[in-house]
């Protein structure tokens, strides 16, 4: 049978998303800024390869409606606390610290409320925000 | 100035009242980010140096994704963005002609012609055509790097329509051999046996109405 008939169920995006954060709640904890951001993509990464018909196209991010993880050098600064970064893509902030904790949080600007999707504590126990 | 710092500028001349907030990166490659808001209507604007303005507009279903809209310029950016606060309509709300999909991605009707292997007339034609073929339609959004995307809406249920395994992978306008076609005397329709080929099988032939 050819590969183009191969059928998968088509499962919308937020359906991925939500799939997304439920792996993410029960993967184990992350100790490093490097291995939380390597949790975060290589669960989307799976999510999408699983679940989405949209091949992996770096280049295409723009425009083939496929869900990406942000771009390792879209890395934005927090105020005041240099240990916790801040990737941002259109819809939502995802900060990471140094001992692996990391928050997604959905952008609501209109309220000026940013909502918590997700909030992981690193492998020490203490959280994003924590000291 | 950069190209955003400027287009907040221009933004914040037009509407006084709004409330924008630039994100600068940490690299010199990273994307900028511009906030705005006004009234309850919010744009987010993202900024590349070598991908120019990506423009969306709440809700966000995913993460990660890229723009509801490109442009390459900053006018054509201000002049989305615009209409956007001024109709306080979302960028999921528009509808784009194919012609005005492709000018925003920046392609001319020959660079499509040459992908799909016809004519930059053909493509014109197509542009203007009221009536298009799925598969003439596949094939020119794969052209532009998108996908074709199908979807029923109905009151409380919006659902992605998946087409048959029989849809011809021939036009119309080529008749298929006898073997596989009878016409009904009832209708005069031509009646197709299946066939293996999918959709996505459709979008990689160059079958093309002119």
């Amino acid at each position: 049978m050819g590969s183009h008939m191969v059928r998968r169920q088509q499962v919308s995006k937020d359906a991925r998303f939500q799939e997304f954060l439920r792996r993410l709640a029960e993967a184990p904890p992350a100790s490093s800024y490097v291995t939380a951001y390597d949790l975060i993509a290589s669960t989307l990464n799976g999510v999408e390869d699983e679940l989405s018909e949209i091949s992996y196209a770096p280049s295409q991010w723009r425009t083939d409606g496929r869900m990406y993880p942000p771009l390792e050098d879209n890395i934005h600064r927090v105020q005041n606390r240099p240990d916790v970064r801040l990737l941002r893509s259109k819809g939502h902030l995802t900060y990471i610290r140094e001992n692996g904790a990391f928050e997604i949080r959905i952008r609501n600007a209109p309220l000026g409320i940013d909502e918590i999707e997700i909030a992981k504590p690193g492998a020490d126990g203490r959280g994003v925000w924590n000291r | 100035m950069n190209p955003i710092e400027q287009l907040q500028a221009k933004l914040e001349q037009r509407f006084p009242e709004v409330q924008a907030t630039l994100m600068a990166p940490a690299t010199k490659t990273g994307s900028w980010w511009l906030d705005l808001t006004i009234e309850g209507q919010s744009v987010t604007v993202e900024w590349r140096h070598k991908d120019g303005f990506g423009v969306s507009s709440p809700p966000f279903e995913g993460y990660g994704e890229g723009p509801d809209e490109c442009f390459p310029t900053i006018d054509a950016a201000f002049e989305r963005i615009e209409t956007i606060l001024l109709s306080k309509q979302g960028t999921k709300d528009k509808e784009l002609t194919l012609g005005e999909i492709r000018t925003a991605l920046n392609r001319s009707q020959a660079d499509i012609g040459k992908v799909l292997g016809t004519a930059q007339n053909a493509v014109s034609k197509m542009e203007r055509r009221g009536d298009v073929r799925v598969s003439s339609l596949a094939s020119f959004l794969s052209a532009l790097g998108g996908r074709l995307q199908l979807r029923a809406i109905f009151p409380g249920w919006t659902v992605n329509i998946r087409l048959g395994d029989d849809t011809p992978p021939v036009p119309s306008e080529v008749q298929p051999p006898p073997t596989t076609t009878s016409r009904t005397a009832s209708t005069g329709r031509t009646a197709r046996a299946p066939s293996s080929h999918s959709l996505a099988s459709l979008t990689q032939n160059r079958a093309w109405e002119t």
